[in-house]
């Protein structure tokens, strides 16, 4: 299979974090989400694909190059948007598409202008007149105007309202129809993500608690509700995020401990609930 | 050679050039004035040169909402030791076209007062001028391609305030009735050669192993 990104036992060590060891891959013509609660280490997980940062151990490949020095000289390939990548100030939309051609050898001008409209953004006004939402725009609009083989997108939604939220879905989705294209992104609008993203990967405090198909993280467990007579030892033991309140309780449990749930109400989680119940740091263990 | 260029182009983009050329232009018009009714302008023109200098050398790395550029530059398709050689070579190009335009007004201001209108006076100033920039430059860019400018606000005002204490200290000394210009202009070239030299090998250094 044709992979856009390989990452084998990837890790950074800072003093006060650690991620890692992170394994996972995204075949080309997949969509990848990159999700997690706040500081569970997305942004440096792309920083490092983005080479921002240098690894403390481990390697990556990315669209075929292995070495940073041959990633930086493909860029031309990855289409990348951070939240802390910005503008100069006095660009106007005219300015990005004039700079961004001499800098893309497959920059697509009209591209560009056809996601400036769409998104609405007046083509005259200076980048940092507009609102941080319709600069993230821009970074996208830019991000997508090269025929990038790989996009790494961190928080894309941020800021959107749910129609453009729906319009960005639908762009990402018919990016990646010809087969050859990958987006890794990260949110934090798990919902929208599970519509969408072929392939999660889930971080919780540096770690890599999942990565494989959406359908398999969410097939994996069970909610399952019930009065608080019906809460046995067994599943206090074996469910996760156990939550309690004066008539009953909730909880995650593995699928393949379904037998313990046998006469309560049980139901797969959406991936907000899984989210909620693994908890920040993974240790809400009943 | 293509990358640098395109980066210098890249860097002379984002500054915003329109109000830098009005600004220099203004300042032109007051000091070619002020030459009319006052006898010594060209101090004038260093402290000017100081304020224009360090708000245009940072140009390229002034962002938006506080955060700098660099990690828009990250994504670029260049790398990272192309992007350091391309800020110097903005430095250098923004340098001689400031110190031209301060050669070319010294020398107008020389035509209003004729008596005080020397070849040696007009290149003194012009090499002060080059003088100060280029060390501007090779003190501010290190430490701001090391930490960003919005983790560097002392690399800018700092380098300012200090170039600015000693220019004040050159003005009370007022060494250019004293000194033979051309070998000064040439040690002094050289002196800066040096500098400027250490100062991008560190900024290579710093910058292709920096986290952005």
């Amino acid at each position: 299979m044709n992979e856009r990104l390989n990452v084998t036992n990837l890790a950074k060590t800072y003093p006060e974090f650690a991620l890692g060891p992170l394994t996972f891959d995204l075949p080309a013509g997949y969509i990848m989400g990159l999700i997690g609660p706040n500081g569970a280490g997305k942004t440096t997980t792309l920083r490092l694909l983005l080479d921002m940062a240098q690894p403390s151990s481990g390697e990556f490949t990315l669209n075929g190059a292995k070495t940073a020095d041959a990633r930086q000289q493909a860029r031309d390939d990855l289409g990348a948007m951070l939240d802390s990548t910005t503008l100069p100030d006095a660009w106007t939309m005219k300015d990005v598409d004039s700079n961004m051609k001499r800098l893309f050898p497959h920059w697509d001008s009209q591209q560009f202008m056809k996601l400036v409209a769409q998104f609405d953004i007046n083509p005259k006004t200076m980048y940092r007149r507009l609102s941080k939402g319709t600069q993230n725009k821009v970074n996208l609009a830019v991000a997508l105007s090269h025929h990038a083989k790989l996009l790494i997108l961190d928080e894309p939604m941020a800021g959107l309202d749910p129609i453009a939220r729906d319009e960005l879905r639908q762009l990402l989705q018919s990016y990646i129809q010809d087969g050859e294209a990958s987006v890794l992104l990260s949110s934090h609008l798990t919902d929208d993500l599970a519509q969408f993203a072929d392939y999660l990967l889930y971080l919780i405090h540096g770690e890599q608690r999942f990565f494989g198909e959406t359908d398999t993280l969410l097939s994996r467990y069970l909610l399952v509700q019930g009065g608080s007579s019906e809460l046995t030892a067994a599943l206090k033991n074996r469910g996760l995020g156990l939550r309690q309140t004066s008539v009953g309780f909730s909880l995650l449990l593995p699928t393949a401990d379904q037998a313990l749930a046998t006469g309560l109400v049980t139901s797969t989680p959406d991936l907000d609930t899984l989210m909620i119940y693994l908890g920040k740091r993974g240790e809400d263990h009943a | 050679m293509r990358d640098i260029a395109t980066m210098m182009r890249l860097d002379w983009t984002t500054t915003k050039l329109h109000s830098i050329w009005w600004i220099v232009g203004l300042a032109d018009l007051a000091l070619v004035l002020l030459g009319v009714f006052v006898a010594n302008t060209r101090f004038l023109m260093l402290g000017a040169a100081a304020g224009m200098a360090s708000s245009a050398l940072m140009m390229p790395f002034v962002g938006s909402q506080q955060h700098g550029l660099e990690g828009m530059l990250a994504l670029l398709p260049l790398r990272r030791r192309i992007v350091v050689w391309g800020h110097y070579g903005f430095a250098l190009s923004l340098v001689a076209a400031l110190v031209l335009n301060f050669a070319v007004v010294d020398g107008v201001t020389g035509l209003i007062r004729p008596a005080e209108a020397n070849l040696s006076r007009t290149l003194g100033v012009a090499a002060g001028v080059f003088f100060f920039f280029v060390l501007t430059t090779a003190i501010e860019y290190p430490m701001l391609l090391k930490w960003g400018f919005e983790r560097a606000p002392f690399a800018v005002y700092g380098t300012l305030f200090g170039l600015c204490a000693v220019l004040g200290l050159v003005a009370y000394l007022d060494p250019f009735e004293q000194v033979v210009v051309w070998p000064t202009v040439a040690a002094g070239l050289a002196g800066l050669l040096v500098v400027l030299g250490g100062s991008l090998m560190i900024s290579l250094h710093v910058y292709e192993t920096r986290e952005i």
